[in-house]
């Protein structure tokens, strides 16, 4: 067994633990020049250094130097990639066969060279980052798919540190052409700006090399760059390296052999800490807002963010988590295009339809409570409708128009992300946010189709949004608020109030109408998770719904019991049964080997998996074309069926009286 | 065939349009200099002479030649007439003849010596018997690739000579056939060399071999193991004389290109002073002759630390290839540059890519 296990996703960034137990992303140190060591020849700072190596792989290249036998030191061995292979004129040829059959002999002498070693080493293969830059992707896959390796290292990074776009190019196709089993490590590039985006991107390991050239060149490096120790005023660090200097000027006095000493010491511990941060990010699904924080620190990282998020959604999309405990915090404009935000507007684009027989859309503002009908404004604004709707409530469709998720149905209000995101109000809206509500908005009145009866009780910004979506469509709408009232002023409300009834007049009651609105509102939020044709199966005319105190909603379908609507998250838990529907429907299901003995179910059990998954889905477990239980995927899809290690599911719910197939 | 030579020819190919155009005199030598070596014991004054012929046929081939040298350039490209040949070297003889110390004399053509396309057989008769004549003259260096090297040529032109040494010089660059294909496209293996080398001794003349320090497409460390390799293999191949050419980036070469694209940087004259530590700890000196001579040291197209200390180490490098004298490389004064060369030095074994070299230019 080789690689990495993967423990969690956090978007293509993720907790993984390599062969050795250490746990990524990590720090690789090189021993094999011995600077390293010779750097740390001061007592005091070894023992320092000794607290933080935990998370240091040492490593070296092969052949190892005649003179020492440093090579027993090292756990992990990069393998030289043969010259060929090295020069850029490799790429040129149109077959790409020289290529193939290069890279496999390169491949096939470093598994030798792993079966002939007897201790437990990690072998990294070394790949220049050019040819992550062409169409010769799929023969590196090919033959990396086959290979035995651990690590594969990403060489003359550090060429395209300050090119955003190739810098996101190379990285986002390297780890959509490296199986996923491979860690990542990506060449002399970790500066400490740029180390949480690049773990961001799917790179588990990175190395110390920077922060021993920075030392060299007298540069300090702080939280959020660089700084030339020559400019510096204050000695701010506090860590245990420059704790023990008064003054900057003392450090700057120093002779050059133990500045260099000290500096690359505390570079070192600098870009520890980031990584250790980013770890517990990961770790704990903040890492969007630890790089909120991070990438404005440079223009060129904030550049490669945007340009990740704008080009590259759907592979940042594919390795995000559907649910997380976290609110989803959006501070700065990067977050409009969050991936679960996005995920959020495409699957009301394309998974949800507007609920049939409604006769009047109500536009409201956003609250700042969440779910919005908790909030004080919400149950004013209710109040008035169910004064004005009367019986007729049913005929009448709420939608919140919000920043950044578009708009929001009513009967989503509750899912995540739509109950859990946080965003800073100003009533000020920016241009980008406007397009993105206008569009939603255009886009939910399309699906309505023809002219239909519209209340906007809204003011200033979404008054203008509002206007802007029904002149693109020609529709009309009657604006309830008038330019010197609050939405939550008496008359305003009142106003709301004799709107609905008039609205409504004329459209007749119909026995039944009632029920059948409130299990649309139910299926509206299977067609966001599960998309409409599992939403129709799983929840219909027979449905009955049963609130469960303030946990949630158990939903009976024919009798059986088939799904659990839980109110913290607003998406449905599934029972055997409503597993079922998602076998039937052949979505959302991973088909396994064997049976499960823990409830951890590893990637290496997994024969497919639906290419729909993300990590933190409801799944379906199937072995033999039967489901045998349900459980919560830790990975997508794809990556399920490609690695060998991690866990894949975590299992919640085993049918009884299944037996081992032993 | 490695795919580099495509490249090597494309550019080789344009340069050599861009410079045929102008037409230079071919009744002067390409380079003249004198300079103080070490020979048997004694300084001697060495003269080189470069003289204009036809130029290099790996250069011209179809091939392009090898990717680091632009000699070519120089070159008249056209077959140069015998007498203006005997003319270019006239210049070489009065020199000579101004000094009454002994004289090494290096007879280059920045191609092959014994090529006959370069020079004519008549001519490197006449060159060897005028060489032979003069009183002073201790030994005559020329050069030349492997295969042009046959026992006949070589028991003739020591049959000219007489009791003056011949020492052949061979462009190895280095012993490690996959990096002189493919990092030099230099077109002769190892086999080729070790046969030439033993035809060189056979006829009792002496061998020098040059080594290069850094080839493209290897790190600055591995550059360093693989030199101290060379020099080993060259002396077990019988090599009397071991010449470091520290690289120099030539106009119209693949180095250059790939210079102009940040993936090489010249070698570090730490790099230099470390090999030649390492190698005069292995290396009997009495036997075997060490010489480091770098040109353009300290430009940026050429061998350089930080920019304070080039003259400096320039200065120890040429101490030790005069004195032949490992006590020159110790006790070096200390620059900040050392610790940035050990950086990289740490950076590029993780990369091994040049481009680490871009950080050079930080604060």
């Amino acid at each position: 067994m080789t690689g990495i296990f993967i423990k969690q996703h956090c978007g293509p960034a993720k907790i993984g633990v390599l062969e050795n137990d250490t746990e990524t992303p990590a720090l690789m140190i090189n021993l094999e020049n011995n600077l390293a060591s010779r750097v740390y020849k001061n007592e005091t700072l070894r023992k320092t250094l000794r607290k933080f190596q935990k998370h240091l792989l040492s490593s070296s290249t092969w052949p190892p130097p005649e003179e020492k036998s440093e090579l027993i030191n090292s756990n992990v061995i990069i393998f030289p990639p043969p010259f060929r292979l090295r020069t850029p004129f490799i790429l040129e040829e149109k077959s790409g066969t020289g290529l193939k059959e290069e890279l496999k002999r390169y491949i096939e002498r470093i598994c030798e060279l792993k079966s002939s070693l007897n201790k437990k080493v990690l072998i990294a293969c070394c790949l220049p980052a050019d040819f992550f830059r062409t169409s010769k992707n799929q023969i590196i896959r090919e033959v990396l798919k086959e290979a035995n390796i651990d690590i594969a290292t990403i060489s003359g990074m550090e060429s395209v540190a300050n090119n955003q776009r190739r810098l996101v190019e190379i990285l986002v196709n390297a780890r959509k052409t490296i199986p996923a089993d491979i860690a990542i490590h990506a060449s002399v590039i970790s500066l400490p700006t740029h180390a949480p985006l690049l773990v961001y991107m799917g790179v588990d390991i990175l190395d110390c090399a920077y922060p021993l050239i920075a030392a060299a060149y007298d540069v300090y490096l702080h939280e959020r760059g660089e700084l030339p120790l020559q400019n510096m005023t204050v000695l701010s660090c506090t860590c245990p390296i420059c704790s023990k200097y008064d003054s900057v000027s003392e450090l700057k006095n120093l002779p050059p052999d133990a500045r260099f000493e000290i500096l690359s010491a505390h570079n070192l511990i600098m870009l520890l800490k980031i990584i250790n941060e980013t770890r517990d990010a990961i770790k704990r699904k903040t890492i969007w807002e630890l790089l909120e924080n991070h990438v404005y620190s440079l223009p060129v990282t904030t550049a490669a963010m945007r340009h990740l998020l704008l080009s590259h959604q759907e592979f940042l999309e594919k390795y995000t988590p559907v649910v997380t405990s976290r609110r989803v915090i959006c501070t700065s404009a990067l977050s409009y295009y969050r991936p679960e935000v996005v995920r959020f507007r495409e699957r009301v684009k394309e998974r949800y339809m507007p609920p049939s027989n409604v006769a009047l859309v109500i536009l409201l503002p956003c609250s700042a409570r969440k779910p919005y009908s908790k909030s004080r404004t919400h149950k004013m604004f209710r109040e008035a409708i169910k004064c004005g709707a009367g019986p007729k409530f049913h005929l009448i469709h709420e939608v919140i128009i919000t920043s950044p998720l578009g708009i929001v149905p009513r009967e989503l209000e509750m899912t995540f992300p739509a109950a859990h995101y946080d965003v800073p109000v100003t009533g000020h809206w920016d241009r980008e946010e406007m397009e993105i509500a206008i569009s939603a908005l255009v886009n939910y009145f399309q699906k309505i189709g023809g002219k239909i009866g519209i209340i906007a009780h809204v003011e200033n910004a979404y008054k203008e949004i509002v206007e802007e979506a029904i002149s693109q469509l020609g529709l009309e709408a009657i604006f309830t608020v008038k330019n010197s009232e609050s939405v939550t002023s008496p008359s305003a409300l009142k106003r709301l109030e004799t709107t609905v009834r008039e609205m409504l007049e004329g459209h007749e009651l119909k026995g039944g109408d009632a029920k059948d609105r409130l299990v649309q509102d139910y299926r509206k939020i299977a067609e966001y998770q599960f998309g409409a044709d599992v939403a129709i199966d799983l929840i219909n005319e027979t449905s009955v719904f049963r609130e469960e105190g303030n946990r949630g909603v158990r939903v009976l379908t024919e009798g059986k019991f088939v799904a659990f609507l839980e109110y913290a998250t607003g998406l449905y838990k599934l029972s055997l049964h409503g597993a079922e529907v998602l076998l039937l429907k052949n979505k959302y299901c991973v088909f396994v080997k064997d049976i499960p003995r823990t409830e951890d179910i590893t990637a290496d059990t997994v024969i497919r998996a639906c290419n729909e998954i993300r990590p933190h889905d409801e799944v379906a477990i199937i072995l033999d074309k039967t489901v045998i239980g349900i459980g919560q995927a830790n990975m997508c899809g794809q990556e399920m069926e490609e690695a060998s290690k991690g866990v894949a599911v975590k299992l919640r719910l085993m049918k009884p009286n299944i037996k081992s197939r032993q | 065939m490695p795919e580099i030579y495509n490249k090597v020819l494309k550019i080789r190919k344009k340069y050599l349009q861009k410079v045929s155009v102008k037409s230079s005199t071919l009744k002067r030598p390409i380079y003249m200099k004198s300079y103080d070596e070490k020979f048997d014991g004694e300084i001697c004054k060495a003269i080189v002479i470069t003289l204009k012929t036809r130029g290099c046929a790996w250069a011209l081939s179809e091939f392009g030649g090898c990717t680091v040298c632009g000699y070519i350039y120089d070159a008249a490209l056209k077959p140069v007439p015998e007498d203006l040949l005997l003319r270019q070297f006239s210049y070489a003889v009065r020199e000579i003849e101004r000094t009454n110390r002994p004289v090494i004399l290096k007879i280059f053509t920045s191609g092959s010596f014994f090529d006959e396309e370069e020079i004519p057989p008549p001519v490197r008769h006449k060159i060897l018997e005028i060489a032979s004549k003069i009183d002073n003259v201790r030994e005559v260096v020329v050069e030349t690739r492997p295969e042009f090297v046959t026992s006949d040529v070589l028991t003739e032109c020591t049959k000219i000579l007489g009791d003056k040494i011949l020492e052949v010089a061979i462009g190895l660059e280095s012993s490690n056939d996959d990096i002189r294909m493919t990092c030099f496209n230099k077109g002769f293996s190892w086999k080729t060399f070790l046969s030439a080398a033993k035809i060189i001794k056979e006829n009792y003349c002496r061998l020098k071999v040059y080594i290069f320090l850094k080839p493209p497409f290897l790190t600055e460390m591995e550059a360093i193991k693989d030199a101290i390799r060379s020099t080993r293999d060259a002396i077990s191949a019988g090599a009397d004389t071991i010449s470091y050419n520290l690289s120099t980036i030539h106009r119209g070469t693949l180095l250059e290109y790939l210079w102009k694209r940040g993936e090489y940087r010249p070698p570090w004259l730490w790099s230099a002073i470390l090999v030649l530590q390492k190698v005069s700890a292995i290396v009997d000196l009495e036997k075997t002759k060490i010489l480091c001579d770098p040109v353009a040291a300290g430009k940026t197209r050429g061998p350089h630390n930080c920019g304070s200390c080039d003259r400096y180490v320039v200065s120890i490098l040429r101490k030790f290839s005069l004195s032949q004298n490992p006590e020159v490389l110790e006790n070096i004064k200390f620059c900040r540059c050392i610790n940035a060369w050990k950086a990289f030095l740490h950076a590029e074994s993780y990369s091994f890519s040049q481009t680490v070299n871009a950080y050079e230019t930080l604060t």
